[in-house]
């Protein structure tokens, strides 16, 4: 019982404070809207934080499978009038179905190519849709996108968007507190110690990465049927940074962190005067994260105490003390 | 015929904007082992500040002011990186996160400050008859200035103390700082020199095919394409890279899609992520 | 049934490494290298775990060729390694670090640890006893808790081992498990060492230190820039003077 209540610690806090929440906004639009927008942003802030925060993968093109996901199911359900559920399915298949080979195919160990590859990725969706034609509806998008059959309210809705949440943070906590999991933590700190426990490097890196494109295009497929529209900047680069940015803000290594992070900079964003100037915000912001507290929010726990549970996101090499040590004992003997 | 001789030299006129912006690539990657993907950017900036104070003032201080705040953009992320180095020793992610994030912030300066239309200067209204095929003049000064800067680059690379210098701190830190290089002070130069070539880089883009405010991370992913289809580590080898991939993306837009036609460089990236080179290291990645 | 490694070259751009080197290590011995820096002995443990290339030769466990197999599944069939300088997590506590070396035994696919069907549970709950074991037969419970990064390099390095002990191998890799480690710690190691042999697994062993060859190794083997040059027990081996000219400058008790 103990170790269930320490691996879903994360979940119970969340579950408390919907409910509270939940209670203070059932009858205010505006809020229920803020709300909606703050679990799909949650999810593909989640998503970076599997692949960043977990695994270290820096990927720069979570938006864009979230587009996947989104496009997915608008020309499913806009263009051919077949059910939503079809949709998420796509929206849940078709990212990792580019994202495990596109990771296992960049052949070389190294994460700086990977992190290319994903920003390859994301230009090259990028184009794609733009010239998509009727298809993907072009430079204009597609709009129309019915919404949930079973969720045509906002409170509604708001269940749904913050169960997929859930769900996704069930998963997460379940995979940290696993041998894979510990794989993976151990891969981001150190590839050769990874591989020198008998890790399989590659397979481990592109499952992670296929899994967060997947949490990406679940929020895709909410964002598509919330807002009933889908352009090529909808969920563009500029929404791959924001996500990247409300992670390492609230902590990519935590459950809760992303969350956290999405909330704070959907509420903050309100507060930015116009849609030209969110780069400058945004890129300043992950700047300034990055130099001063890179642990995020949920970092600064062990500023105050409290041990760090998980791994802090150090350096490939061993550089500490210890090795140090290593070096003046050798050479006294 | 003359068709394919056309485009191709146009693809010549471009190729040297992108072999251009694999030296600041390639250098930064020798002086950090990390890519800075903000090189676009810079280049967008200088042009814009190129064409707008070109176009109020006049044009030679355009394009003065224009590389200057290159120069100020790279030293900004040159100092970033210093900071961030203290706190997160080695890991390369963290810089390339840092430049996604500044690319991203300068686009962002860009469109607030010059809107979203995007611009071009186009001082020479002849052509050139060469052989039957028309070339702009413009074609002789970037490739006489992509010429210019390669045998400089190669010169301050291999024939200064400073260049050995960076190839030294890039090769083995610590034993560069042991030997008394001033690693942290070299890197930062590398950074101003990084912005002066993309400035340079953007100037001529912006004279050549024009460029709005998200052209930054297509002239990045251009660069970096060029300055990888020979290894990184060679920025001359760059060069010829960029005249591959200007060459093959304009006779493409020629014949297909003009649009489909800037998934070239991506292309050319994809490719020699996923051959990978043989090379020194091991099977687990194990340095010599 | 052992590991074979026959008339292996390694070279890195222009440097022989290793030439011609050839060793065999049965289940249920130790067998030492000793040589001077630079003499290829870490060298000899990246190319049997596969962490380099091989330029000729080969190398083979218990009858089956290594070549085209990557590291992390040699590791995963039953070779562990350490390393010379341990290679740690600095915020890891030592119970987490220990943990990670059960890998190859515990249910790592990604959709168990995604759903976590019931089965899981009860593996967790073995692999932490068998931590618990580990931990104990090398005097470490009393560290669980601590952080790596706060502890002196004796306690690392039995920590690392520990790592290696844990996926129970058929073969075990020590690289300079002994330095720095104070003379109870020792003794504690060539404890651990010589059950594991008396249990079956081989042990190749890379130290400086000779005396604790003497008490440990079944044989010996002497590298010498990247050459074998003398084979046999430490007693035959300590007598020939090539072995002591080649040796100057390395701790002889």
């Amino acid at each position: 019982m103990n170790s269930l209540l320490t691996r879903y610690r994360s979940v119970l806090v969340l579950i408390a404070g919907l409910a509270v929440i939940t209670l203070l906004i059932r009858d205010n639009t505006v809020w229920l809207d803020t709300s909606v927008v703050i679990a799909i942003y949650s999810l593909i802030a989640l998503s970076v934080g599997i692949s960043y925060g977990q695994a270290g993968i820096l990927s720069v093109a979570q938006a864009a499978f979230a587009s996947v996901g989104a496009y997915a199911t608008a020309i499913v359900t806009a263009r051919y009038d077949l059910p939503a559920a079809l949709g998420l399915l796509l929206a849940l298949l078709l990212p990792p179905l580019i994202a495990y080979p596109l990771a296992r195919v960049v052949t070389r160990l190294n994460a700086l190519s990977l992190a290319i590859a994903t920003l390859v990725f994301g230009q090259a969706f990028d184009i794609i849709l733009r010239e998509g034609g009727d298809f993907t509806g072009g430079y204009i998008g597609l709009s129309g996108i019915p919404p949930l059959p079973y969720a045509s309210g906002l409170l509604q809705f708001h269940f749904v968007a913050w169960a997929a949440v859930l769900i996704i943070a069930v998963l997460l906590s379940n995979l940290i507190d696993s041998p894979f999991g510990r794989a993976t933590n151990t891969l981001r700190a150190d590839t050769l110690r990874a591989v020198a426990d008998g890790v399989n490097v590659p397979h481990v890196r592109s499952a992670i990465l296929a899994f967060s494109a997947s949490v990406a295009g679940l929020g895709g497929w909410l964002y598509a049927h919330h807002i009933a529209y889908i352009g090529p900047d909808s969920l563009g680069p500029s929404v791959s940074l924001s996500v990247l940015l409300m992670a390492v803000v609230g902590g990519a290594q935590t459950v809760l962190g992303p969350i956290i992070g999405a909330a704070l900079l959907t509420l903050l964003f309100k507060f930015i005067p116009s849609q030209e100037v969110q780069g400058m915000f945004y890129g300043g912001a992950l700047i300034a994260v990055l130099v001063l507290t890179p642990n995020g929010l949920m970092g600064l726990r062990t500023v105050f105490g409290k041990r760090a549970k998980s791994p802090s996101v150090k350096a490939e090499r061993p550089t500490t003390k210890v090795a140090a040590g290593a070096a003046t004992v050798r050479g006294a003997s | 015929m003359y068709e394919l001789l056309e485009f191709s030299s146009r693809g010549i006129l471009l190729g040297v904007t992108y072999g251009l912006l694999a030296f600041p690539i390639s250098l930064l990657f020798i002086a950090t082992d990390t890519v800075d993907l903000a090189v676009g950017a810079y280049a967008v900036l200088g042009g814009a500040v190129a064409m707008f104070v070109g176009g109020s003032v006049n044009p030679a201080v355009g394009i003065l002011m224009g590389i200057l705040v290159a120069v100020l953009a790279s030293a900004a992320i040159g100092s970033i990186s210093l900071m961030l180095g203290r706190r997160q020793k080695g890991d390369p992610l963290v810089l390339v996160l840092a430049s996604f994030g500044f690319a991203i912030f300068l686009e962002s300066v860009v469109l607030t400050l010059f809107g979203k239309d995007p611009f071009i200067r186009q001082p020479f209204t002849y052509f050139w008859n060469i052989a039957g095929i028309r070339i702009s003049p413009q074609a002789g000064v970037n490739v006489a200035i992509g010429l210019l800067l390669v045998v400089a680059v190669y010169v301050l690379l291999y024939r200064t103390s400073w260049g050995r210098d960076v190839r030294a701190s890039a090769n083995n830190e610590r034993a560069a700082l042991l030997a008394g290089i001033p690693v942290r002070a070299l890197r930062f130069s590398a950074f101003v020199l990084a912005g002066l070539l993309a400035g340079i880089a953007g100037v001529l883009v912006l004279y050549t095919s024009g460029m709005d405010f998200a052209s930054g991370m297509h002239l990045t992913l251009a660069g970096f394409g060029a300055a990888i289809v020979f290894g990184l580590h060679g920025p001359l080898r760059g060069f010829f890279g960029g005249l591959a991939i200007g060459v093959v993306e304009t006779v493409s837009a020629g014949y297909a899609n003009g649009g489909l036609a800037s998934l070239v460089p991506l292309l050319f990236i994809f490719a020699v992520l996923t051959l990978g080179r043989g090379g020194r290291q091991g099977p687990a990645g194990v340095r010599a | 049934m052992s590991i074979d490694v026959a008339k292996v070259d390694v070279r890195f751009g222009g440097v022989t490494a290793l030439q011609d080197v050839g060793l065999t290590l049965e289940r249920g011995e130790v067998l030492a290298v000793i040589g001077p820096n630079g003499s290829g002995k870490s060298t000899l443990f990246n190319a049997i775990t596969g962490f380099v290339d091989i330029a000729s030769g080969s190398v083979g466990v218990d009858g089956k060729d290594m070549a085209g197999v990557p590291a992390a599944s040699r590791i995963a069939s039953g070779i562990s390694r350490t390393f010379q300088t341990p290679r740690i997590n600095p915020s890891a506590t030592v119970e987490d670090s220990v943990l990670c070396g059960f890998h190859p035994h515990a249910r790592i696919s990604f959709w168990e640890g995604l759903l976590r069907p019931p089965t899981m549970s009860r593996t967790e709950t073995e692999l932490r006893q068998k931590r618990t074991r580990v931990l104990e037969q090398l005097d470490l419970l009393g560290f669980a808790r601590q952080q790596m990064g706060e502890l002196p390099m004796g306690i690392v390095r039995m920590v690392d081992i520990a790592r290696a002990m844990a996926a129970e191998p058929k073969y075990l890799l020590l690289d300079e498990p002994a330095a720095g480690l104070s003379k109870t710690e020792q003794n504690v190691l060539i404890q651990q060492v010589r059950q594991l042999a008396k249990q079956g697994v081989g042990v190749l062993l890379v130290e400086h230190n000779f005396g604790l060859v003497r008490r440990l190794a079944d044989r010996v083997i002497v590298l010498d820039r990247g050459k074998v040059l003398l084979r046999g027990t430490a007693d035959e081996v300590s007598r020939r003077p090539e072995f002591v000219t080649a040796y100057l400058g390395t701790n002889v008790q």
